[in-house]
């Protein structure tokens, strides 16, 4: 069958069962934008206020469902308006396709107008990219990027389409998913692994090495990554959180990675980690880490970070082991198999006096309850109370995002949107549009801060388009929360440029967009709106007044030894 | 066409970078890549070959030009230039078929680094395309396996 | 870089694949975590489609290794070898063009030439052309002498090596196997 570049470009993404994709459109990828209207109700597409928007929804789509997200963009502007939303999916590891296309090819390299080297600036924020100049290789180039960005340690890839390879035709032959192996398409990548084409097996030795020093331990901690999370590994996880009758501690990526209200579970390790976490890990002798990389924010200081422990890492990027904290054990392999091989030959521990002893300390941040105002707690147990238990959160960046993770608790992976590793303020409002289009019958809200909300708030636009009853509730203490916390504790309380103190009015903002919102300062209008949102079934934003010097406690500062908790 | 670079460039890191980089930006690869020190340490010499059209290749050499780090770039054409590549080789031999593997060494003016039972390292330098042909001679033999060094060139 | 007092120099020999923008990538990753590269060499192999790369870099034994785990994320990366002088051959190329005006310093210029067994590849009436091979030692005693007579041009290969015995680069080990799991699409 002869097609065009654009039409082959649909075709694959029908192969690789997508039926969503967020996008905005521009000179260069017109024929792909033109091919897309043949395709129509079976592949929707969502148009953004933004490319920033797009990637972050492509992002919340492919992290809630667990299935490869796709957006488009124009390229040179639109290229790199991508690029946040691409690194953000890089640090987290979300499997996102990301298609841009380039000006033609009789233009390239001549800084045409719309012209960037799109692939060199992706390259060093993505699992792998590709620039695409004959329409004979497209197909084979989008199957290949699929199966990288999903498989392994899932990642963005981007894919650079030259215009006119777009327009250009060639022959295209379905092929499934399935046959996609067997058919030799993916040959290149085949031939990693030289002759035999199979997964490399896990190491049963290492997992009787651990089992072997679980047998030894006495007081184990484990930690809950996002490895866990991405590799749909909570049921194996609850298993062996049980199994092993020890605290477990929880990242903020590895958030819905066992159940939330699992007894066992001390909370959130590391800067903002509850003491029992962090006291755990360093009394612990014996930690193992699931998916999770040891980043600044969970090890903060790698040298002394669970010193007296052995460390046993699990992960399924080798380059992970021993890059931040030096490991005694280690095991490389998908949390899921990895945890599966563990649960067979692991008989039930009890560490009765050691988690007596871990839940001594909190695992919970106490506030002072009563008068008229909302504390982040409230604001967080209220939504808790009233939503229903499976609603998916999305968060932006900064103290509201700290308090959504402390306070909310998670039950499954994607339940929790948050960009842990590149911090992305403005992530939340795309990311939950993404979430919701992927998951269309669960209640999704976005928490926001008044800062985070206003660097992206445009995308209120495609949710009023769309009709997405999603709920934004803005954390609003007018100041940069985060920002204004270090200053206070750090920088001698100067307050250089943190304040908020100006527009918008976010509730007449929402109107402009043609949504509603109210104001609300205590628990029983919190509570109304909250009623009034789920009932309108449009977008709706609540304004939750905070005191502007609320902090996130408790509080280690960065590069501190992990059970140094500041004064706060 | 084949596009034969030499570079002159600051002995810095990230420079390297650049460099190759202005080639993937036009989707060209790279064939070969020599980087080595000269008489100065602050500076480093680079020998580039790429096969495109005139323009690019053209393009590219401006590029490089207009980079702060390079020093002096440098087009040279084969038929003007002494042309150089050397190889380490590893290839397998017996006993029955060594004494003739040698021969056929000195006969190409290969030079024997090591003779061990069951294979010998080789060290042979050439105009690239004789260096292609010697690799061809040695598949009869079996390749272990092969490094090299890349082209360089002078003017004559 | 901080922490890299004992850094010395590291050899390592990569296998990656023969694409557009694939030495790029790895050459900014050095860029990026600091470590200017010594010597660079990247030539074809006996497999079309895969580059073979020697890169010498300065760096300690820690950050070598992180170096490496960081190459072999890479998704064009193959494989990479740390090699190192017990374990195997270096050699580089070097061609060297000197001023020897009159048939006197002609002279001289190749009776140094015989004794380091370089080449006379190109003759002109002010200058001879050599071309020499060996390891790093060897080039840099025979530029010193040179460097009596005028050197008009130096270009050399940077230093390639090969592993001694029957091992390459090829072999599966379990730590490539890991690796490999990462970026797996099987």
């Amino acid at each position: 069958m002869k097609l065009t570049g654009a039409e082959i470009l649909m075709e694959c993404l029908l192969e690789q069962d997508v039926d969503t994709v967020f996008g905005y459109p521009g000179g260069t990828i017109l024929y792909v934008y033109d091919a897309l209207v043949k395709y129509r109700g079976r592949i929707n597409h969502y148009l953004t206020a933004h490319e920033q928007g797009a990637s972050h929804a492509a992002d919340g789509y492919a992290r809630s469902t667990g299935k490869v997200g796709v957006a488009f963009s124009t390229s040179g502007p639109g290229a790199t308006n991508l690029t946040t939303g691409v690194a953000t999916a890089y640090m987290d590891s979300s499997p996102v396709v990301f298609i841009s296309c380039n000006v033609a090819d009789s233009l390239i390299g001549k800084d045409s107008f719309q012209e960037v080297d799109s692939t060199g600036v992706m390259l060093p924020i993505t699992k792998c990219t590709f620039q695409i100049s004959d329409v004979n290789k497209l197909a084979d180039t989008v199957r290949r990027a699929f199966a990288i960005a999903r498989s392994g340690r899932p990642g963005p890839v981007f894919i650079d389409i030259l215009k006119n390879v777009t327009a250009e035709t060639a022959e295209y032959e379905f092929v499934s998913r399935k046959q996609h192996k067997k058919s030799g398409l993916l040959d290149a990548l085949y031939d990693r692994n030289m002759a035999d084409l199979h997964k490399p097996s896990i190491d049963e030795e290492d997992i009787d090495k651990l089992i072997e020093m679980i047998g030894e331990s006495e007081k184990p901690m484990l930690i809950c990554g996002g490895g866990v999370v991405r590799g749909r590994a909570h049921e194996e996880f609850n298993t062996f959180v049980n199994l092993m009758d020890a605290p477990t501690a929880i990242t903020v990526m590895g958030g819905g990675g066992m159940k939330g209200r699992n007894p066992l579970t001390t909370g959130m390790i590391g800067m903002h980690g509850s003491q029992a976490s962090n006291i755990g890990v360093n009394e612990c002798d014996l930690l193992i880490a699931v998916g999770c990389r040891f980043s600044d924010r969970v090890a903060l200081d790698p040298a002394s970070f669970a010193k007296q422990a052995k460390i046993v890492h699990i992960d399924i990027d080798r380059s992970e082991i021993n890059k931040n904290v030096h490991t005694d054990h280690h095991i490389v392999g998908d949390a899921k198999e990895v945890l599966r091989m563990l649960n067979e030959k692991l008989s039930q521990q009890d560490h009765t006096e050691w988690k007596k002893h871990i839940f001594s300390f909190p695992t919970e941040t106490k506030y002072d309850e009563g008068g008229d105002t909302l504390n982040p707690k409230q604001v967080c147990d209220t939504i808790a109370r009233m939503m229903p238990e499976n609603t998916i959160v999305a968060t932006d960046v900064g103290q509201h995002q700290m308090w959504a993770i402390q306070h909310f608790h998670f039950d499954y992976p994607g339940q929790l949107i948050t960009s842990g590793g590149f911090g992305t303020m403005g992530f939340g409002l795309g990311a939950a549009i993404g979430a919701k289009v992927g998951n269309p019958d669960t209640m999704v809200i976005h928490i926001a801060g008044d800062g985070s909300f206003r660097m992206n708030c445009n995308e209120l636009t495609t949710v009023e388009h769309y009709h997405l009853p999603i709920i934004t509730f803005v954390f609003d203490n007018r100041t940069l929360g985060m920002v204004r916390q270090w200053q206070n504790l750090i920088y001698k309380k100067n307050f250089s440029e943190s304040d908020m103190d100006r527009g918008p009015d976010f509730i007449k903002l929402a109107e402009a967009y043609g949504l509603r919102g109210r104001r609300v300062t205590n628990q029983k209008d919190l509570a109304e709106a909250i009623e009034e949102a789920m009932a309108c079934g449009e977008g709706y934003v609540i304004d939750c007044m905070l005191d502007i010097d609320e902090m996130v406690r408790p509080m280690v500062g960065g590069g501190s030894h992990i059970t140094d908790f500041m004064k706060v | 066409m084949k596009g034969i670079f030499s570079v002159l460039v600051e002995n810095r890191d990230g420079v390297l970078s650049a460099v190759s980089g202005l080639f993937a930006r036009r989707g060209f690869n790279i064939d070969t890549l020599a980087v080595g020190e000269t008489e100065n340490h602050e500076i480093s010499s680079m020998t580039i070959t790429s096969t495109g059209d005139q323009r690019t290749i053209d393009q590219i050499e401006k590029q490089l030009n207009k980079n702060v780090d390079v020093i002096k770039v440098r087009r040279l054409s084969e038929s003007k230039s002494v042309c150089l590549e050397m190889m380490l080789i590893k290839v397998s031999c017996t006993l029955a078929n060594r004494a003739a593997l040698i021969d056929l060494c000195k006969m190409m003016g290969a030079n024997v680094l090591k003779v061990a039972p069951k294979y010998m390292l080789l060290e042979y330098h050439a105009h690239p395309d004789s260096v292609e042909d010697f690799i061809q001679a040695m598949k009869i033999y079996g390749i272990i396996e092969i490094q090299r060094t890349g082209t360089i060139a002078m003017q004559k | 870089m901080e922490k890299m007092n004992n850094a010395t120099r590291q050899t390592l020999a990569l296998l990656v694949d023969n694409e557009p923008g694939v030495l790029s990538q790895i050459a900014r990753l050095f860029s990026r975590k600091g470590y200017n590269i010594e010597a660079f060499a990247a030539g074809p192999t006996e497999n079309q489609g895969r580059s073979r790369l020697t890169i010498d870099v300065l760096a300690d034994e820690p950050h070598t290794e992180l170096l490496c785990n960081q190459l072999r994320k890479l998704y064009p990366v193959h494989s990479v070898k740390r090699l190192n002088t017990e374990n195997s051959i270096y050699r580089e190329l070097m061609l060297i063009k000197v001023s020897a005006e009159g048939g006197e310093k002609r002279n001289d210029v190749m009776q140094i030439a015989n004794i380091f067994r370089a080449q006379i590849i190109d003759v002109s009436l002010e200058a001879l052309t050599l071309v020499v091979t060996g390891d790093s030692e060897k080039l840099k005693a025979m530029e010193n002498i040179l460097k009596e007579f005028k050197i008009l041009e130096i270009a050399r290969t940077g230093v390639v090596a090969i592993e001694r015995g029957t091992a390459t680069i090829n072999d599966e080990s379990k730590e490539r196997g890991e690796f490999n799991y990462g970026k797996n699409v099987l």
